[in-house]
C-alpha cells in the first residue's frame, strides 16, 4: 500500500518531462508526414496550371478551380469503375466467406479422416504456383479474358480465411455443437444454425480483408481486361499514370474545356474520388482489422 | 460425416482448376511453346530456357537488384516498427495514442496505385515538397523518380512510409501483454524510463522480435512487385529492375511466353527453399505453427 501512495505523489523528473515533450512532439510529426502528402494530392486537384508549376508547400489552393473534377466525371468512365469495383468486393467478400465457413468448419474436427491430407492442400499453393504465364493460359482457355467474372473465380477461396476460420472455429465451445448433435442435427444444420452465428468475429474479418483486397485489385484487371467500361478503380488512376494523360487534354482544350489545368491535376483528382469513400469510413471500420490480426497473431 | 466432405467439394475443385493445373502449365518452360500446338503438343527443348535464363545479360541485373532491394527493406524495415512501438508505448494519453495510431496504419489499406500516385507528387522536381524543403536549404531540384541514385532510397522510404505503423501494432499488443509488476520492481531499483525500456520492455519481447525476423527472411525473393512497378522506368531499369518486373515486361510485352516461365519457375523454387528453410527454423526456435 506504500507503494501506491508513492506512485500518486511521484515527482515528475525534469528529464521525463523533456522527453514527453519529444516524444509527444516526434509521434505528432510522424502523423503529419503520414497525412500530408494525401492533403497535398487534395489541393493539387483544385488549383489550376499555374499554381501547379510552382514549388511550394501547397498546403491551400489560392485560387479553387473544379476543372479537374469536371473532367473525370464526365470524360472517364468512373462510373462503370465504381460499379465493377464494389461488385467484385461485395460477390468476392460474400463468395470468401462462404468458403471460409464451409471448409473451416469440416477441417476444425480433430476426427475427421483424411483432415491433414486436406490441410496439405489448401496450403501448398500458397507457396507454390504455376506462374504468371500458365496462369493467363488457363484464363485464355476457360474464356474469361475480358469477363468481369474474372476478378472473382480465380479467387474465391481464399487461405487467409481457411486459417483464420478454422483456428477460430476450433476454439469454440464444444459442448454447443454436441448438444446439436443430440437434437439430432446433421452437420450442414449445425454449421449453419450454430457454428456460423458464433464466428461472426472471425467471419467479419476475414470479410474485411477480402473486401479490402479487392478493392485494391489491380493486376488482374491490368492483365485480363481489355474493355474500358469493365475496368475497376485502381486501373483507371494507373492508365493516368502510365500514359501521359497530356494528350487526352489537348484534345480537350480543343474543345475549350480544361485550358486551366494539367494532367497532373486530373489525375490527383481521379486519386482523391477513388479513396475518398474510403477514407471516409476509416476512421469506423479500422478497429476491426487491428481485432483481427492480434486474433491471428496472438494465437501464433 | 458425408456432408462434411460435400461441403468440401466446391473449394477442392475450385484449387484443382485455378491452383493446381497452372502449376501443370510450368512444363510450359522445359518446351518450345507453339500457340498452335499448344502446351502437350509443343517440343521438349532440353531446358534451353533456363540456359537462356542464365546466360542472359539482364539476368545477373535482375538478380542482383531483387536481392539488394529486399535486403535493404527488411534490414531498414525491421528495426523501425519496434523502435515506432517503443515511442508510441511511452504515450501515457490513451486518446492521443489511440488517434495517432489509427493514422500510421491508414496508408497500409491503400494500394501501391494510389500511394505511388501521391509519392510522385511529393517527389515532384517541378511542385513537391521534398524538392521544396530541398531549395530552401540552398540545394538544387533533384528528379528522384529518374535517378539511378536516389530511386532505391525512394523504394524504401516509401515503403517505411506506408507499413511502419501497421507493423508496429503487433509489438505495441507484446509489449501490453508484459506484466507491471516487472516495471514497479525496476522502479524501486531506480530505473529511469530509458533504462526499462532497454532492460525491461526488449528483452520481453524477444519472442515475437525473433519470430519476425525469421519470417521477414522468408520473403527474401519479394522485392515489392507491385511498388515497383508502379514506381519505376526504363531510366531507372538497372538498379530497380527486379525479378518479377523483368518476367511481366518479357513475358506480356515480348510474348517470350516459355522464357518467362522458366524465369518464374526458377523464382518459385528458390523462394520455396527460403520459405521452407525460415519457416523450418522458426518451427524450431518457437512454438509458431501455422497449420
Amino acid at each position: 500500500m506504500k507503494v501506491k501512495s508513492r506512485h500518486k505523489y511521484k515527482k515528475q523528473s525534469v528529464s521525463g518531462l523533456a522527453f514527453d515533450i519529444f516524444n509527444y512532439g516526434f509521434i505528432a510529426l510522424f502523423c503529419l508526414i503520414i497525412l500530408l502528402p494525401f492533403w497535398n494530392l487534395v489541393v493539387l486537384s483544385l488549383i489550376s496550371k499555374h499554381e501547379s508549376l510552382s514549388l511550394g508547400l501547397h498546403l491551400w489552393p489560392e485560387k479553387i478551380i473544379t476543372d479537374a473534377y469536371m473532367i473525370v466525371f464526365r470524360e472517364s468512365n468512373i462510373a462503370y469503375a465504381y460499379f465493377n469495383t464494389i461488385s467484385r468486393a461485395v460477390l468476392g467478400t460474400a463468395l470468401s466467406v462462404a468458403m471460409s465457413a464451409l471448409i473451416g468448419y469440416p477441417l476444425s474436427k480433430n476426427n475427421l479422416p483424411g483432415r491433414n491430407i486436406f490441410m496439405k492442400y489448401f496450403l501448398i499453393p500458397a507457396y507454390i504456383s504455376g506462374g504468371l504465364i500458365p496462369t493467363y493460359l488457363l484464363i485464355r482457355g476457360l474464356g474469361l479474358i475480358n469477363n468481369r467474372l474474372v476478378y472473382v473465380l480465380p479467387i474465391f477461396v481464399s487461405f487467409i480465411g481457411i486459417v483464420y476460420t478454422r483456428n477460430y472455429i476450433m476454439s469454440l465451445d464444444k459442448s454447443l455443437e454436441e448438444s446439436a448433435i443430440i437434437d439430432g442435427a446433421n452437420y450442414l444444420q449445425i454449421l449453419f444454425k450454430v457454428i456460423i452465428p458464433l464466428s461472426k468475429p472471425i467471419l467479419a474479418t476475414v470479410a474485411l480483408w477480402e473486401f479490402v483486397g479487392h478493392w485494391n485489385a489491380w493486376y488482374d484487371c491490368y492483365i485480363y481486361i481489355m474493355e474500358p467500361n469493365k475496368e475497376v478503380l485502381q486501373v483507371i488512376i494507373q492508365r493516368s499514370i502510365m500514359h501521359i494523360a497530356n494528350e487526352e487534354l489537348d484534345r480537350l482544350r480543343a474543345l475549350n474545356q480544361g485550358k486551366n489545368i494539367l494532367a497532373e491535376n486530373v489525375k490527383a483528382a481521379t486519386v482523391i474520388i477513388t479513396i475518398g469513400p474510403i477514407i471516409l469510413l476509416y476512421p469506423f471500420v479500422q478497429k476491426y482489422f487491428v481485432k483481427g490480426i492480434m486474433a491471428g497473431a496472438v494465437k501464433g | 460425416m458425408k456432408l462434411l466432405y460435400i461441403m468440401l467439394i466446391i473449394p477442392v475443385i475450385q484449387y484443382a482448376i485455378f491452383r493446381y493445373y497452372p502449376m501443370y502449365g510450368a512444363i510450359i518452360a522445359f518446351k518450345d511453346y507453339k500457340y498452335s500446338l499448344g502446351i502437350l503438343a509443343s517440343p521438349w527443348n532440353n531446358f534451353a530456357h533456363f540456359k537462356t535464363l542464365f546466360n542472359d545479360p539482364y539476368f545477373l541485373r535482375i538478380l542482383k537488384n531483387t536481392l539488394s532491394i529486399s535486403i535493404l527493406r527488411i534490414v531498414v524495415g525491421f528495426p523501425t516498427p519496434i523502435i515506432l512501438a517503443l515511442f508510441l508505448n511511452e504515450i501515457k494519453n490513451l486518446k492521443f495514442k489511440k488517434i495517432t495510431q489509427s493514422i500510421t496504419y491508414l496508408p497500409h489499406f491503400l494500394s501501391w496505385v494510389v500511394i505511388s500516385s501521391i509519392m510522385m507528387e511529393i517527389l515532384s522536381p517541378t511542385r513537391g515538397i521534398v524538392n521544396y524543403i530541398i531549395t530552401l536549404f540552398g540545394g538544387e531540384t533533384i528528379q528522384f523518380l529518374a535517378s539511378k541514385q536516389y530511386f532505391v532510397g525512394v523504394l524504401i522510404i516509401t515503403a517505411l512510409w506506408k507499413e511502419v505503423g501497421w507493423g508496429s501494432i503487433i509489438y505495441l499488443a507484446a509489449i501490453s501483454g508484459i506484466s507491471y509488476e516487472l516495471y514497479e520492481a525496476s522502479e524501486i531499483d531506480g530505473a529511469n524510463r530509458f533504462q526499462k525500456a532497454v532492460h525491461i520492455t526488449i528483452p520481453s519481447i524477444y519472442p515475437i522480435i525473433t519470430l519476425s525476423i525469421i519470417l521477414s527472411f522468408s520473403g527474401l525473393l519479394n522485392a515489392g512487385f507491385e511498388q515497383i512497378f508502379n514506381l519505376y522506368n526504363p531510366t531507372v531499369y538497372e538498379v530497380a529492375d527486379i525479378i518479377d518486373t523483368y518476367v511481366f515486361r518479357v513475358g506480356f510485352f515480348d510474348n517470350r511466353y516459355d522464357f518467362a516461365s522458366a524465369v518464374g519457375l526458377f523464382q518459385s523454387v528458390v523462394g520455396l527453399t527460403f520459405v521452407l528453410l525460415t519457416n523450418y527454423i522458426a518451427r524450431k526456435h518457437s512454438n509458431y505453427t501455422l497449420w
